[in-house]
């Protein structure tokens, strides 16, 4: 910075008034004495409310409207994703934040008796065995959200996906289960839908495994690899299923690498 | 003014005179200027001011003080150590009076380290707390209207408010 540009910095800090100096010095304290927490700027509210935990944030907000619009502005952006550990035996839910390198606890007696499908978005989709329901449950508000009842037989446990939270108005929750007889079936659901759409469509191409361990949701197309390197795409909208051959991956045989897709 | 000056005078928004070492007042980016100002200039007969009340600017001071030999030479961990039990120290204060302003001088000054400390010292005043809590430690009016606030707990239900 030129030393022109330092002095002009300088002379914005300098009070050059001297005549009337302590007049005006006593107007404007008394403008920063009035000044209080809830006047302080939004920049400053937002690193300081960045630094909470989600419930501190949550409660912080709550305190005066300034504080609500500067505490939800970082609430989601600075919020690190956390681990979720679901526990062998009992409902007590471990969630790890890698950020503070904390651990917390928490019972989840509602989640009893079912298994995990998969999660985005902060939701869970889960599925609970004895009725047969898949529902969403967000845990960090409670927040159940049922879906039709769905029946799942064993041992073919579909695949399942969903494109985004189940309080958005544009949420499909897809599942793909392969059956024998190059059979592919595809049900889809959304929240607040009466029951599940199931469609069977012809699979062209032989799949060795009827797995598609990995799926997708990506420019409003669900995405399913398989073991063999072919690539089924799914449009939700359209309800057109397409199987596309993938290059298979260079990579030996039963490496870990090839193993985790 | 020569160069080999080892402080400068600068004036509170109250109008008090402050002395600042050379050291210490390196670590704000404005007092640094104006340091090289009154060190080079001619006309140095003018003080300047700070807009930051005397109660405030003591602290500041403090600060600079204390920090100034590890953010100019370095200091090995057990000083570190130190420095980090007279922050905590240093930072008991009163939340309405000094913090605040402490905060608002940090960012003035371009002061990192003392804006660092004073946000987490915020923060941590709020962990843990309720929202009526929070509001009495900082002295902030409730501006929600009750469905306003029936609302937030609406939207947070896994959140305790009280």
């Amino acid at each position: 910075m030129s030393r022109k540009r330092r002095r002009l910095m300088v002379k914005s800090l300098t009070d050059t008034v001297t005549n009337n100096r302590r007049t005006a010095i006593k107007v404007k304290n008394k403008a920063l004495e009035l000044q209080t927490w809830s006047d302080l700027p939004e920049e400053l509210l937002e690193l300081t409310f960045s630094r909470l935990t989600l419930a501190d944030n949550v409660r912080a907000s709550a305190v005066c409207k300034r504080w609500h619009s500067s505490a939800s502005a970082v609430r989601v952006v600075n919020q690190s994703p956390w681990l979720m550990r679901f526990p062998k035996i009992g409902d007590w839910y471990e969630f790890y934040d890698p950020v503070h390198r904390k651990t917390y606890s928490r019972e989840f007696a509602e989640l009893t008796g079912s298994i995990l499908c998969c999660a985005k978005d902060g939701w869970l989709l889960l599925y609970q065995l004895r009725s047969h329901r898949m529902f969403f449950f967000n845990p960090f508000t409670r927040e159940v959200i049922k879906l039709p009842a769905f029946e799942i037989t064993y041992p073919t446990f579909p695949m399942v996906a969903f494109s985004c939270a189940p309080t958005s108005p544009g949420c499909v929750v897809f599942t793909v289960k392969y059956v024998p007889h190059l059979r592919v079936v595809i049900s889809t659901c959304h929240p607040g839908a009466s029951e599940w759409t199931t469609v069977n469509y012809q699979n062209r191409l032989p799949f060795v495994s009827g797995r598609w361990n990995k799926i997708v949701f990506c420019n409003g197309l669900f995405y399913c690899l398989t073991f063999t390197g072919e690539l089924g795409v799914f449009d939700p909208v359209e309800r057109v299923w397409n199987v596309l051959a993938a290059p298979s991956p260079k990579c030996p045989d039963n490496c870990f690498f090839a193993k985790s897709w | 003014m020569s160069s080999s000056v080892e402080a400068i005078t600068v004036l509170s928004s109250d109008g008090d005179e402050f002395k600042i070492t050379v050291s210490a007042a390196k670590l704000s980016k404005p007092l640094n200027w104006m340091l090289e100002d009154v060190c080079f200039s001619d006309d140095c007969d003018e003080v300047p001011t700070i807009e930051v009340n005397s109660k405030t600017l003591v602290k500041v001071i403090e600060y600079c003080e204390k920090h100034a030999p590890r953010a100019n030479s370095g200091a090995s961990d057990s000083d570190a150590e130190e420095l980090k039990k007279w922050d905590i120290e240093f930072m008991k204060m009163d939340v309405k009076d000094i913090l605040f302003h402490i905060l608002m001088a940090a960012n003035y000054l371009h002061m990192e380290g003392l804006y660092d400390l004073a946000c987490q010292t915020a923060a941590d005043l709020m962990k843990g707390m309720t929202v009526s809590q929070i509001r009495k430690i900082f002295h902030i009016k409730n501006d929600f209207s009750s469905e306003e606030q029936e609302q937030l707990r609406r939207q947070h239900p896994g959140c305790s408010f009280d």
